[in-house]
């Protein structure tokens, strides 16, 4: 969607080095120092990283986050990622599209992230102070996820199973927005975009897939685009909601 | 120093493995097409367009990776007429294109095109993918299928004709004396293993298309096999794959028989890997 999209990633992957984990929640805040061929890409771009030394044998698809005082990304302590522990990771990207934030305003453009799309959310509250954002978590020892996202005004999370299609509908109900940005796994996406059709309200939604790649090759990341099987890597992550309720 | 591998001229012994690579993608991202690559392999082209099999597509498997992708492309009026152009203008070193097909004479035709086509300089049959109904595997899987396609084929070009062949037979030296027979250049050994991934929650298929390969470290010894069955068994030239990483692994595979090399799951995650391999076997 952003021009960014256009912009050349140097053929990697480089090293990113583990400086640090903080305990947040159920989750981790892994803290890491890029290299200089490495940027960080613009609000919803995604990056590879890889445990060279570690039992995953791929990369995998992670969010980096902006910090006040560095640059780090969230894993669930349960699943796999615990491998991206460290010391070394080896790290790829920037790569897909990201969102598209010309028409963005803390006024009239209304955030909804569960999970680790919040994880997109601080970037974007950083650059549009007191947006409001709707959060959705799966557990509440993930609240802390949803409290990294500063500067944005926060709703009280709704913890799973309350949904966040409920407060999404009454937000646009008022006629105050005029773009919802969106970010969250599996079934939401498509969700928030029907809502804002609906309601005659733009969306911009980061889809998640499992990723072998990340850059177009292995056509593993198959998601519901335009009606057919797309690359999310290469359509997105994020994409226009209409592309998801055609 | 160039090699030559089934008449065809390569700069040196390194190609992408096909349906890993998009150097369309790879052009746009990092400046580069095939980056360390002496030419590229297209993903396999079959006559119509295909949206590929549904969600899930990939598993993780512990030393490489599962996938059940089923061929998804434009079709071969799109790729002859859009798609191989542009790769023509941004590829270094010969395209070989890949050839699948639901029947004999859908991969005829599509050969036949090719053969008129100035940008495509070898073709490719792939008689090997584990993850669509028809066509493909089961002719790969009988020596007698692969000879009358490989003939048929040969009949409607002169360009270099390679054969893929799939390690997941009872013999693989028969299907590739059968390729030989029909007039093959060149083996390419091998496609993904037959595998499956199974979702510990529902007992059922973890792929939304069933099917599906096994690739990466865990299937190199195969690929080894196949390489020295096939050569012993033909003589033929032999584009080696299955599971490279490392010098060590193109050394092997030349070892027993390969003439080239061919990268594909490795590149996922390192896609410089073609460039730095090249380097430490000082080409
Ligand atoms: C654009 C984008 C950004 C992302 N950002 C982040 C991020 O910032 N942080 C982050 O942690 N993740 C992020 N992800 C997701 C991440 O890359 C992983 O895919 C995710 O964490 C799942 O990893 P896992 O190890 O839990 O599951 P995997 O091992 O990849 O498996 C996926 C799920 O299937 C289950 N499973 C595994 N094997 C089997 C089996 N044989 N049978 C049944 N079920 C099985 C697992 O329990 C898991 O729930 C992002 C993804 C995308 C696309
Ligand atoms: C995601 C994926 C897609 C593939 N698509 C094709 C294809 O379209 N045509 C084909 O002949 N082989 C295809 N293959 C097989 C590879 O070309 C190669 O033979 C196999 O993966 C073994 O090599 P590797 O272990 O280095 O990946 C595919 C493999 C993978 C992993
Ligand atoms: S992750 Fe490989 S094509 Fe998208």
């Amino acid at each position: 969607m952003s021009a960014a999209a256009e912009q050349t990633t140097r053929l990697g992957p480089f090293t990113a080095r583990v400086v640090g984990s903080e305990p947040l929640g159920g989750l981790t805040l892994v803290r890491v120092e890029l290299d200089a061929r490495t940027s960080l890409g613009e609000p919803g771009q995604f990056h590879m990283l890889r445990n060279a030394a570690g039992r995953d044998y791929l990369a995998r698809p992670v969010g980096l986050i902006q910090l006040d005082d560095g640059v780090g990304f969230v894993v669930d302590n349960a699943s796999a990622q615990a491998d991206l522990a460290g010391p070394e990771l080896e790290i790829l990207g920037p790569l897909g599209k990201g969102f598209d934030l010309s028409a963005t305003s803390a006024e009239t453009t209304l955030l909804v992230a569960a999970g680790f799309g919040l994880t997109v959310m601080p970037a974007i509250g950083r650059l549009h102070t007191r947006i409001r954002l709707i959060a959705g978590i799966r557990q509440s020892d993930h609240t802390p996820l949803a409290h990294l996202v500063a500067g944005v005004t926060l709703d009280t999370p709704r913890i799973a199973p309350d949904l966040i299609t409920e407060p999404l509908e009454e937000a646009l109900a008022t006629g105050a927005y005029t773009q919802v940005l969106a970010a969250g796994p599996g079934p939401m996406g498509k969700a928030v975009a029907e809502i804002c059709q609906r309601h005659g309200v733009a969306s911009q939604i980061a889809l998640e897939a499992p990723m072998a790649c990340g850059f177009g090759g292995c056509y593993g990341c198959a998601v519901e685009i335009d009606g057919t099987w797309k690359r999310c890597c290469i359509e997105g992550p994020v994409v226009d909601g209409a592309r998801l309720v055609a | 120093m160039s090699i030559t591998v089934g008449r065809l001229e390569l700069a040196h012994t390194l190609l992408n493995a096909s349906g890993t690579w998009d150097a369309v993608e790879a052009q746009r991202l990092f400046g580069e097409a095939n980056p360390g690559m002496a030419g590229f392999v297209t993903k396999t082209v079959t006559a119509e367009p295909r949206p590929g099999n549904p969600a899930p597509r990939i598993a993780p498997s512990r030393m490489g990776l599962l996938n059940s992708i089923g061929l998804p492309g434009p079709g071969r009026d799109a790729f002859l007429e859009t798609l191989l152009p542009e790769l023509a203008t941004i590829v270094a070193g010969p395209i070989i294109c890949s050839v699948g097909g639901f029947s004999l004479g859908e991969y005829v035709e599509t050969v036949e095109q090719l053969d008129h086509h100035s940008d495509c300089d070898a073709i490719e049959l792939n008689v090997s993918c584990p993850n669509v109904e028809s066509g493909c595997a089961s002719i790969g899987g009988d020596a007698g299928e692969t000879e009358r396609l490989t003939a048929a084929a040969r009949t409607a070009t002169d360009k270099p004709l390679f054969v893929k062949l799939s390690a997941s037979v009872a013999d693989i030296a028969e299907i590739a004396k059968a390729a030989q027979a029909g007039g093959a250049d060149a083996l390419v050994c091998v496609n993904t293993v037959k595998a499956t991934a199974i979702n510990r929650w529902t007992h059922k298929s973890q792929f939304g298309g069933g099917g599906g390969g096994l690739s990466g470290a865990a299937i190199k010894p195969v690929a080894l096999h196949a390489v020295l069955a096939c050569s012993d068994a033909t003589g033929l030239d032999i584009i080696g794959l299955g599971g490279v990483e490392t010098k060590d692994d193109v050394e092997d595979l030349m070892s027993v028989g390969a003439k080239a090399v061919a990268l594909g799951t490795a590149l996922f995650r390192d896609p410089s890997l073609a460039k730095k391999l090249r380097f430490e076997l000082g080409e």
